[in-house]
């Protein structure tokens, strides 16, 4: 028996879920989202109907990784598969925590629209978070230092 | 006379002021005659957050470019409005809404007349074209302070950039190289080029005079007949006045608490109104301040028939003040804060007050003054739709300003 894709999204209280719920069914049709929440978030009803499960995680906002109950959550839903995991913030904590789920495609969605693939094994997270870091850091380097000592 | 209009950021149904100022300019040329066809950067289409520009409901002919993130950079973005503008052969070229990568499209058609509108501070705040820091009017413009006004808008984006993958606006920022001295100067070279440049307010224009000697300022407008006169509400006996504030009133520099500073003045000394203000704050209802959230189209011109008057307290430089020329089209007098395009619209004593923006005292005595004489509020509710239609009607403001402005750009 096929069941609909299982598609995990990492939100907060300031997620507009309805329109992204929307959204992701309009990309991938038929599917069980599910969205990921803290334990101390509180979803309001439009918020419930727009989604197919809640499911809390351990620690608030997922803030704490060394709590042994989040990664306990993480690998309960690493021991279920998930098949797409849509990320809404790039913080290297969500990212490890991404890791450790370790879904079949990792996507993160962006404030300004722009779906970016994410590597999905630690190895790769870590890597890739580097060297995007890198660059980051090379240009708010030169950025600064253009502004520092250009002639305008 | 062929018109091409050149966008960057175009949405439709519109996101904004900007979108909403081009259609109607457009749509005014058309039936002036003109050959007008828009050119308009689009996002990636598999973007989740913007929809699809429905071009079908413009009713003028359109050219989409579809860029993604990557491909948005200069030479790329000019090399491609070239390819489909030129074979359109337009008499004048009209630069509209965009951020840095204007100047650069700009400079790649410098063998055309080119007129170009600003819609809000984009030449003077890279960091987010509103010239408004620290809850006031920034006192630095980028045309003058290149390095204060760089800082400031890194010292606001480094987060984003040292992740090493921006949004779009930071990723042009740093694609387009508008931090280094070239891009200062290739900025203010274009500013000089344009045959016009149209601005909103005579403050815009104040700080672009040096730069071109033919800046014009041109207001938005509102249809008319979008609009209907009615006449005041008549109260019953016991029955509560309504001040509304309309617009975007959860955006700090709009000045909802300026509003609500005067709504306690006033509370103290009379139970006889409650504050309306277009809020998704629900958490700062009182017995005299009602949020009602946003709404429709059709339901705000509900709400201004409601009203008695309308404030619009903001305490940025607001470019124009759309929501002004609504209440006074609506036959409600205006009472405005004295910043931007607002103090050019409402015309003192006449149709409406104007108060020192920030001044919670002043708004309540002018809020005071209005509600203690109804007929002089009705009157200049009266005066104020007048003022609209000679002035602020869209038809109006096409005819009377732009064939002659896009004639003198072609001579």
């Amino acid at each position: 028996m096929n069941h609909p894709p299982r598609v995990h999204l990492f939100c907060n209280v300031g997620v507009d879920l309805p329109k992204l719920s929307s959204v992701l069914r309009a990309q991938h049709g038929e599917i069980y989202l599910v969205a990921l929440v803290g334990r101390d978030c509180k979803p309001k009803e439009k918020d419930r109907a727009a989604v197919d499960e809640f499911r809390r995680l351990a620690a608030r906002r997922f803030g704490l990784l060394s709590v042994p109950l989040l990664i306990w959550s993480a690998l309960q839903l690493r021991r279920e598969g998930v098949d797409t995991l849509v990320m809404l913030f790039d913080s290297l904590k969500l990212r490890v925590l991404a890791a450790i789920i370790h879904p079949a495609r990792c996507v993160w969605w962006r404030a300004d629209g722009y779906n970016l693939p994410l590597p999905a094994s630690l190895s790769g997270t870590l890597a890739e978070f580097a060297r995007f870091r890198l660059r980051g850091f090379r240009n708010l380097v030169r950025i600064y230092s253009t502004i520092r000592f250009g002639k305008y | 006379m062929r018109i091409a209009f050149i966008d960057y950021v175009f949405s439709w149904p519109p996101l904004g002021g900007a979108p909403a100022d081009l259609y109607y300019t457009m749509k005014g040329l058309q039936a002036l005659g003109h050959d007008v066809h828009l050119f308009f950067a689009a996002h990636d289409p598999r973007n989740w957050l913007l929809s699809e520009v429905q071009v079908d409901t413009l009713g003028f002919p359109t050219t989409r470019l579809d860029f993604s993130l990557d491909t948005f950079q200069p030479a790329r973005v000019a090399e491609d409005f070239r390819r489909v503008v030129e074979p359109w052969k337009p008499d004048v070229i009209f630069q509209c809404f965009g951020f840095f990568i204007k100047p650069w499209i700009t400079k790649a058609f410098q063998d055309y007349p080119q007129v170009c509108r600003y819609y809000a501070y984009e030449p003077f705040c890279p960091r987010d074209y509103r010239l408004y820091r620290n809850y006031a009017t920034c006192p630095y413009n980028f045309l003058k302070t290149p390095q204060e006004c760089l800082r400031c808008t890194t010292n606001t984006f480094w987060r984003v950039i040292r992740t090493g993958r921006p949004t779009i606006y930071v990723s042009e920022y740093e694609d387009t190289r508008a931090y280094t001295p070239e891009y200062h100067e290739l900025l203010i070279e274009t500013l000089g080029m344009y045959r016009a440049i149209i601005v909103y307010n005579r403050f815009t224009k104040s700080m672009l005079d040096p730069y071109n000697p033919n800046v014009h300022v041109i207001g938005g407008g509102v249809h008319v007949s979008d609009f209907a006169f009615s006449p005041m509400p008549t109260r019953a006996a016991g029955e509560k006045k309504v001040v509304l504030m309309s617009g975007r009133a959860d955006d700090f520099s709009k000045g909802m608490h300026t509003m609500k500073a005067a709504g306690k003045i006033l509370s103290r000394e009379r139970d006889d109104f409650e504050i309306r203000v277009t809020s998704m704050q629900t958490n700062l209802e009182t017995d005299w301040f009602k949020p009602i959230g946003w709404h429709n189209h059709d339901a705000v011109v509900q709400f201004y028939h409601e009203s008695d008057l309308c404030v619009v307290p903001s305490e940025w430089e607001e470019p124009f003040g759309l929501v002004a020329v609504e209440a006074m089209a609506s036959g409600r007098p205006a009472i405005v804060s004295d910043v931007g395009g607002l103090q050019d619209i409402v015309v003192h004593s006449e149709t409406g007050l104007i108060f020192k923006r920030g001044e919670s005292a002043q708004l309540a005595d002018c809020v005071r003054q209005l509600l203690d004489d109804p007929k002089r509020a009705a009157a200049m509710g009266r005066a104020g739709r007048a003022r609209v239609e000679q002035e602020y009607d869209w038809d109006t403001v096409i005819r009377r300003h732009y064939p002659g402005i896009l004639e003198e750009a072609v001579r």
